[in-house]
């Protein structure tokens, strides 16, 4: 398998207004378009089905704002760290929680960090339809999208822990031990 | 009444300029894309901020920006481009020069890359207060960004890299790192802390005649689309 199979078609996609893709994450493949395009947003919500199941995160590296944010980053960046934190404005609002909040979390597999190097910040969503399972290998699932990044079956690998930036408090344990988020709150704390 | 254009260089962003005269290039998103590499603000000042390019871009990205300019016409300007892209970026008329105690993590400059009487300055004074050093030489502008900001990137004309590196130790602040793109444009970074200096030389475009890397990968850190 070309282990860069659709990498160029994928930009050149993402590079239209409401252009989606689907790519390899660390853990499933996902879908995923420009950040800053609603369109591109829309057109995910449409393609998951309505209401869009799963979070929507933002993959890159934002400017984190607020200390509890940079140095959860600090320490836990390149890594399965998704983190909450309050939306800044000029984000399409199909990204935010009901609550104001955005999810974001720079992406770990080398596949979609190209991605990101190569057209900037996306968005990723597991790449089903709401209801059904996160797809493993491209033969599981079949959506409308205009440009795939096929590296192959991706190996099962746990999700990634989320934190509330603002707060501290831990969403779901997952990559990262609830202890290890513990431990950087006390020392932060202390 | 000056005839506008609006421009969308990336998903989402507007941003107003006058149609003719002093109209923004590819030197404000080199310089953001090549400062991020440098470390990530939380907060960000343009200095003499024109359309607000480089502060609508920091913001779009997240961190909380704000543009200076002594002229009103480009502060209403950004203000507006602001609003219409939905940003939070904040725009206000002042003497860079005379600003105080302010404590952004970046400053970013693209100053007049003219000295004050190097040419008559444009009959068109949009133009020739952003070409021409009309309100404060550049050693005035960078210690101006060293009282206000943690770190400054600047880009200038090529041929006047070494007078920055001067101006950023003059203003008390440590030379970090030098891009010489092509023999046009240098990008030059200081800050508070001690560290390596580090000097790159780049090319605009590759062999081929199409972008280079490290110009599609500036683009695409402040999310832009290069045409």
């Amino acid at each position: 398998m070309e282990a860069h199979i659709g990498l160029e078609q994928a930009t050149r996609a993402l590079s239209r207004p409401g252009g989606v893709v689907m790519y390899p994450t660390s853990t499933v493949y996902g879908i995923g378009g420009c950040a800053h395009d609603p369109a591109a947003s829309l057109r995910i919500a449409e393609i998951k089905g309505r209401p869009p199941g799963g979070l929507i995160v933002l993959a890159f590296e934002p400017l984190l704002r607020g200390v509890l944010a940079r140095r959860l980053a600090e320490r836990f960046w390149p890594g399965p760290l998704t983190l909450v934190v309050p939306a800044w404005p000029g984000l399409p609002s199909e990204l935010l929680a009901a609550d104001g909040t955005v999810a974001v979390r720079p992406p770990l597999h080398p596949m979609a960090q190209a991605l990101v190097r190569a057209v900037g910040p996306i968005t990723s969503t597991s790449a089903n339809p709401t209801g059904a399972a996160p797809p493993h290998r491209l033969s599981d699932v079949t959506l409308a999208v205009d440009a795939v990044i096929d590296v192959g079956p991706l190996p099962p690998s746990l999700a990634s822990t989320i934190v509330r930036a603002d707060t501290g408090e831990l969403l779901r344990e997952g990559a990262i031990p609830a202890r290890a988020i513990a431990a950087l709150l006390a020392g932060d704390l202390g | 009444m000056r005839e506008l254009s609006r421009e969308t260089p990336a998903p989402g962003l507007v941003v107003y300029q006058p149609r003719r005269g002093f109209r923004y290039a590819m030197d404000p998103f080199l310089l953001c894309g090549w400062a991020l590499e440098g470390g990530r603000p939380s907060s960000v000042l343009d200095l003499g901020t024109g359309s607000g390019i480089m502060a609508l871009l920091m913001a779009r990205l997240g961190a909380e920006a704000r543009g200076v300019d002594v002229r009103p016409e480009w502060v209403e300007l950004a203000t507006r481009s602001a609003r219409e892209s939905g940003l939070g970026a904040s725009f206000e008329l002042a003497d860079v020069r005379e600003l105080d105690g302010l404590t952004a993590d970046l400053a970013l400059m693209n100053p007049p890359y003219l000295r004050a009487g190097q040419g008559a300055p444009s009959p068109d004074p949009w133009k020739a207060a952003a070409r021409t050093e009309l309100n404060g030489g550049l050693s005035e502008l960078v210690a101006a960004a060293a009282r206000n900001a943690a770190r400054l990137c600047l880009v200038l004309r090529a041929d006047r890299g070494d007078e920055a590196v001067d101006a950023i130790r003059g203003a008390g602040l440590h030379p970090r790192r030098r891009c010489d793109i092509d023999s046009s444009l240098v990008l030059i970074e200081g800050g508070n802390e001690v560290g390596a200096w580090a000097r790159e030389r780049v090319t605009m475009r590759g062999p081929d005649g199409t972008w280079s890397p490290r110009v599609r990968g500036w683009y695409a850190a402040v999310g832009a689309r290069l045409s």
